[in-house]
């Protein structure tokens, strides 16, 4: 128990008690340096001391005063007390009297502050009483029992729980003798001041004497949560007995002390034989709770009465007996469980699992292995997601075997596990069983654990030798290979690549095929090419749609960015006639729209004109108008459209779309964006100033992406970075660069949210760090062009919410500015 | 349940907040009844309770609802009968005295952190919330929530896989509280605040304007029991404290008895710990851990999941679940008084040293400063009448 430093002897007091005098009479003993240096010492204590005495005693102001006990606290020593002591009744200062004596050490202070009983009121006299209890001294016990007559409530209150705290024979006698307080608030108050006698007499180890007052409240009449703190505290103090009495509450009650009982039950040591002895005999929603309170006391000797409750007739009961066994049960458990989970379904099933991957006790997974031989095939499977939920990487070999040699339910189980547990060096032998299956549906399972070992390893590891996989994949069996190509579908390396151009020529017909669907499945943007020319090649007419669908998807998913834009295009000039299905031309107009720009929309225009998709391409039209950047070609290509249709809601569609593009012409639409940037522990304010990578000259590797324009009507001006990306609290950067023929100066106008800060070719240019929505006034910079490319950076700020920007550039007097075109390809940009 | 303190992290409590990671909050699950709001400040206490009653009404098809009531003194809380839980979301100073208030009222309690602003309130706390036997959960979740970063880091560690811990880099080091300045020209109180309440314990002063939770703080206060809770727990150094405390610069550290080094500043270079976080550092890896993240160097010491045989240590999905759990069971919360008390006495340590700015020697058992007065002067702060507890 914490106490203050009175009890202790303070180690300044030698010091402090030195006065000049003595200092000079040292001198000429020990040299003059050192005793100079002493009394320089020892004189500033003093001097300050002195000084601080005398702002006390004299008309100082009350704050000079306060920093004085505030010094004084720290500093002070015996000689300090009358001064502070005499400030105790003072209402403003007497707070701050105590802030400095309450914690002063020495009987000086303990004095003054029992005088002071007599001679303050109220308030003050509540402190001076509560700083007596915080000191625990004794000398204090006789007055302070005289205030258990005091008529003031506040003063009675703290002065019974001050002598519970000093806690001495003296004081719990005088408390003792006030339980028959007829008012129940200081009843109350009396027996929190006897339960702290109690308290500090338990850690003291006076079990009997603590014994006996928690006996003596116990027996009062009074509310109940105190009836059964006393109850709780006659537990604590009881040693052993305490569990009979345990045992007595839970069987018997009433309810409140049940509870109480239950609250100990986690903790009273010695009880875990008796609390699990009680299991039998008392009602589910006892058993329940006795059942949690044995797993939080970690003791397995519990166990056996549990085991009987899993067969419980209440479902409760059997899963909290499973839970338990999780935390208590040893490898003699493992059997229960496993039937549990092999002959149940819900939150049964899911309670066994979890306990046999936690049980630790005795050979568990060794125990585990010898189940399988010779068991039902339910219960060999169960066996086997515990062996995988336990990393039990020993019982590989085991589990190679049994792939090998069932089938059916266990065999899944035996590959879901060996995907789980094989490592590196076992992954040649997983590969080889591939070969052994008998089945395509064998291989193909045990493929999958191959893909899914592979992944695994490559999780925990970082890296994994793919060599067993290649090797099976050149020279294993046309079967074997078969089942394997799949690997390749989700890799993008070298090895991957040349394994399956090569198997698209296999002399094997099922090779080929198998490795055309593996193409067809693949992440890899470098086989996009491999893709074209199958296209057109009618011996994999078979898989045509699922080629063109692969196509799309490769040239439009988010790493197509290492494919040049003209390369791209070219491809899909030479697939988009080969189209033959309304299917297949519907899943390249929706990859002409991601793309989004004068070609695709040129291309898209081409579907028009076929019946079987002219819905579906006057939609991509009028969507890829929305958003190219070019506003001149889209509405020319909004114009035709809209002079030539002759379906009536495309043509409606098409006037919106002009007029949204009429709507953002005074714009800068084009633009590559990069972020989130973030750093922990900053806001939006302090990310303004720091640098982040697009904004250092010499960064690389940034992921610049196109940023869409907006369709919506109401604010199609608003480069919305909030719908690329999310979040608060984080920076991103907006590029593009503006072709100006000549020289010339120019205005932008910028608005922002949140923040902005601006560079043109390298210089910043513009700084406003502010949260702010959108709309607004926007903020206004003089810039000059220089003849050519000009790069223009942006970095925003986001706080919360919405998250965007809108640039217009005008001339100098903020008319439509003249001979600049705007592109954001990486060619242009150089930061 | 009664909730006092209703600023940002009372109202995240109770009606949903990022933190609290239950959609609606305490008011939107549906085992409990929000029976009382109460603030100093009188609009706050009143619009909480007006939309507590509102979504009762709604819930229960009754537009006559208004079982929940606002209250300006805490003390009515404390005299109902009907209410099982005081959650304490009050600027810190508060935090000590309502616990044991609430504690010798009979009451469960849920509250904030720093649970306590002086060492010797904390073990006070401690005692109370024992003496009545009362279910206590402080309000450091980062033992339940986040993914279980903080768990899998204490287990890992516990475990093992870092070899044996040699140091741990806590970001943040120690805080306090401060005796302010008493005498300044006051300003008038606005209508519908209780200043004097707002201060309780603390020494009074006039209102100056200023109100905010943390304005006593000294050093890391606010943050400092989040990082040093877990600190605590993934050392394996519950109920235990330090025996040295020292500086290191501006910055307070303090060792344990087995010679764990604890720094109250980040590990260079690592960004992981800013977000309640530390990095542990063992003779074959170390361990970088906050709110985000948790990694390790070598990196499969994360990776690899933990084994049946290993260490595996006390599983809460969710603090406030846990809490109502164990209002309902009795089985000890995860974040009981007594973790409460050597985390929040490891931060507090942490603040003497800071004021005193030389090294100090401490009895983790007697709870007291070795040796030092002056720093034994520091382990209370008097508490103004009638808050006296």
């Amino acid at each position: 128990m914490a106490r203050v430093a009175p009890k202790q002897k303070p180690s300044l007091q030698i010091k402090t008690n030195m006065n000049l005098k003595n200092c000079f009479r040292l001198t000429v003993a020990s040299g003059v340096f050192f005793a100079l240096t002493l009394s320089v010492a020892v004189a500033d204590d003093n001097d300050n001391e002195s000084h601080y005495i005398g702002i006390l005693q004299t008309q100082s102001s009350p704050a000079e005063k306060d920093a004085a006990c505030v010094w004084l606290k720290r500093h002070g020593t015996a000689q300090c007390v009358p001064a502070l002591a005499s400030l105790l009744n003072d209402e403003q200062l007497s707070h701050s009297a105590r802030y400095a004596l309450e914690s002063l050490p020495g009987p000086e202070a303990e004095k003054a502050l029992i005088a002071s009983l007599s001679q303050t009121s109220g308030l003050q006299k509540a402190g001076v009483i509560e700083s007596l209890g915080i000191r625990r001294d004794e000398q204090a016990v006789p007055a302070l029992i005289k205030l258990l007559a005091d008529p003031d409530e506040l003063t009675f209150r703290v002065a019974a729980s001050s002598l519970g705290d000093i806690a001495s024979r003296k004081a719990l006698k005088a408390l003792e003798s006030h339980l028959n307080e007829t008012d129940q608030t200081r009843k109350r108050e009396i027996i929190d001041g006897c339960f702290r006698c109690a308290q500090a007499d338990l850690a003291a180890g006076n079990r009997k004497q603590a014994l006996a007052v928690y006996k003596e409240i116990y027996n009062q009449p009074a509310q109940e949560f105190l009836h059964v703190a006393a109850y709780r505290g006659m537990v604590l103090a009881s040693g052993r007995k305490g569990v009979d009495l345990m045992v007595d509450a839970i069987l018997n009650g009433p309810a409140p002390l049940q509870m109480e009982a239950i609250q100990l039950a986690h903790e009273v040591p010695n009880a875990t034989g008796a609390l699990a002895k009680l299991l039998p005999n008392v009602n589910p929603l006892t058993q329940v709770a006795l059942i949690d309170a044995l797993g939080q006391r970690n003791d397995p000797a519990a166990v056996p009465e549990i085991v009987a409750l899993t067969k419980s007739e209440n479902s409760d009961v059997r899963i909290a007996a499973v839970t338990a066994l999780g935390t208590l049960g040893s490898d003699k458990e493992l059997p229960v469980l496993i039937d549990i989970a092999s002959t149940t379904t819900g939150p049964i099933q899911t309670a066994a699992r979890q306990a046999l991957s936690l049980i630790h006790r005795g050979n568990p997974n060794k125990t585990l292995v010898d189940m399988l031989a010779g068991a039902k095939p339910e219960t060999q499977v169960e066996i086997l997601k515990a062996l995988a939920s336990r990393s039990a990487i020993a019982a590989t070999p085991q589990l190679l075997q049994l792939a090998q040699t069932t089938d059916g339910q266990v065999q899944d189980a035996a590959f879901e596990a060996l995907a789980r547990l094989v490592s590196q060096s076992q992954l040649p032998a997983l590969v080889q069983i591939v070969d052994q299956m008998k089945t395509d549906a064998g291989r193909a399972s045990a493929a999958q654990a191959v893909v899914a070992a592979c992944r695994h390893i490559q999780r925990e590891h970082d890296t994994v030798d793919m060599a067993p996989v290649w090797t099976a994949l050149r020279n294993g069996s046309p079967d074997m290979r078969v089942a394997l190509l799949p690997v390749c579908s989700g890799l993008t390396d070298t090895t991957a690549r040349e394994v399956l151009r090569a198997s698209i020529k296999d002399s094997d017909s099922k090779v080929r095929a198998a490795a055309i669907r593996a193409l067809c499945d693949t992440m890899d943007a470098a086989l996009v090419g491999d893709i074209v020319q199958l296209v057109g090649d009618s011996a994999a007419d078979e898989f045509h749609t699922a080629l063109i669908e692969a196509f799309v998807r490769l040239t439009t998913q988010d790493d197509a960015t290492q494919i040049q834009d003209s390369t791209r295009m070219q491809m899909f000039q030479k697939v988009a006639p080969l189209a033959k299905t309304p299917a297949e031309k519907r899943v390249v107009l929706s990859g002409l729209v991601m793309i989004a720009d004068a070609p695709s929309l040129e291309l898209a225009g081409q579907f028009v004109s076929d019946e079987a998709v002219t819905n579906e391409a006057a939609r991509a039209v009028i969507s890829i108008c929305r958003t190219l950047p070019d506003a001149a070609a889209a509405q020319a290509a909004l114009a035709k459209f809209i002079s030539e249709t002759k379906d009536d809601q495309a043509r409606q569609d098409a006037e919106a779309a002009l007029k949204l593009i009429e709507a953002r012409a005074k714009y800068i639409t084009v633009w590559q964006y990069a972020g989130p940037y973030r750093q922990a522990g900053k806001d939006y304010r302090a990310l303004f100033d720091i640098a982040f990578p697009p904004e250092k000259a010499d960064a690389q590797g940034i992921d610049w992406r196109p940023l869409p324009t907006s369709d919506d009507p109401k604010t199609p001006w608003a480069m919305d970075l909030l719908k690329m990306m999310g979040g608060e609290q984080e920076v991103a950067y907006a590029r593009t660069s503006i072709h100006s023929n000549g020289e010339q100066s120019g205005q932008l106008l910028i608005n922002s949210d949140d923040g902005v800060k601006v560079w043109l070719n390298g210089e910043v240019i513009h700084e406003h760090n502010v949260s702010r929505a959108l709309g607004g006034k926007p903020d206004k910079v003089k810039i000059t062009l220089k003849p050519g490319w000009n790069n223009l950076l942006l970095k925003i700020t986001q706080n919360n919410m919405g998250w965007g920007f809108a640039v217009r550039l005008t001339d100098a007097e903020g008319a439509q500015i003249q001979s600049v075109q705007y592109a954001a390809s990486p060619a242009h940009n150089q930061m | 349940m009664g909730f006092v303190g209703l600023g940002g992290q009372g109202s995240g409590h109770l009606f949903g907040g990022a933190w609290t990671y239950v959609a609606g909050g305490y008011l939107g699950r549906k085992e409990i009844q929000v029976l009382a709001t109460c603030d100093v400040w009188q609009n706050k206490r009143d619009s909480a309770c007006k939309r507590v009653n509102d979504a009762y009404a709604e819930r229960y098809g009754d537009a006559n609802y208004k079982a929940c009531v606002a209250y300006d003194d805490f003390r009515h809380i404390l005299d109902r009968d009907d209410i099982d839980i005081m959650f304490i979301a009050t600027p810190p100073h508060w935090h000590g005295t309502m616990a044991i208030m609430a504690a010798e009222a009979g009451k469960d309690i849920y509250c904030e952190k720093p649970t306590a602003v002086s060492i010797a309130e904390s073990r006070a706390i401690l005692n109370a919330v024992r003496r009545y036997g009362r279910i206590y959960q402080a309000g450091t979740q980062q033992r339940s929530e986040y993914g279980g970063n903080f768990r899998r880091a204490a287990e890992f560690v516990q475990s093992g896989r870092i070899g044996k811990l040699k140091e741990v880099y806590a970001y943040r080091d120690g805080g306090a509280i401060f005796w302010p300045p008493r005498f300044g020209e006051g300003k008038p109180v606005p209508n519908g605040f209780d200043w004097d309440l707002w201060l309780g314990p603390m020494p009074f002063f006039p209102f100056d304007g200023k109100a905010a939770a943390h304005r006593f703080d000294i050093g890391e206060l606010n943050w400092g029991q989040h990082h040093y809770d877990i600190i605590q727990w993934i050392c394996g150094k519950d109920g235990t404290g330090p025996v040295e405390i020292f500086m290191e610069g501006d910055r307070s550290c303090y060792r344990y008895a087995d010679g764990v080094t604890v720094y109250g500043k980040p590990y260079p270079g690592e960004p992981i710990g800013a977000d309640g976080g530390a990095c542990f550092v063992g003779t074959e890896g170390r361990i970088a851990v906050d709110r985000d993240a948790l990694i390790s160097y070598p990196a499969d010491i994360v990776r690899e999941p933990l084994r049946p045989d290993e260490t595996h240590v006390y599983y809460s999905p969710s603090h406030s679940g846990n809490f109502l759990e164990c209002v309902r069971t009795r089985k000890k919360p995860i974040c009981d008084a007594d973790i409460a008390h050597t985390s929040a006495t490891a931060l507090l340590l942490g603040g003497v040293a800071k004021q005193l700015k030389r090294t100090l020697k401490w009895d983790p058992v007697a709870e007291q400063f070795i040796n030092d007065d002056e720093a034994n002067r520091m382990l209370t702060m008097a508490k103004r009448p009638p808050w006296l507890v």
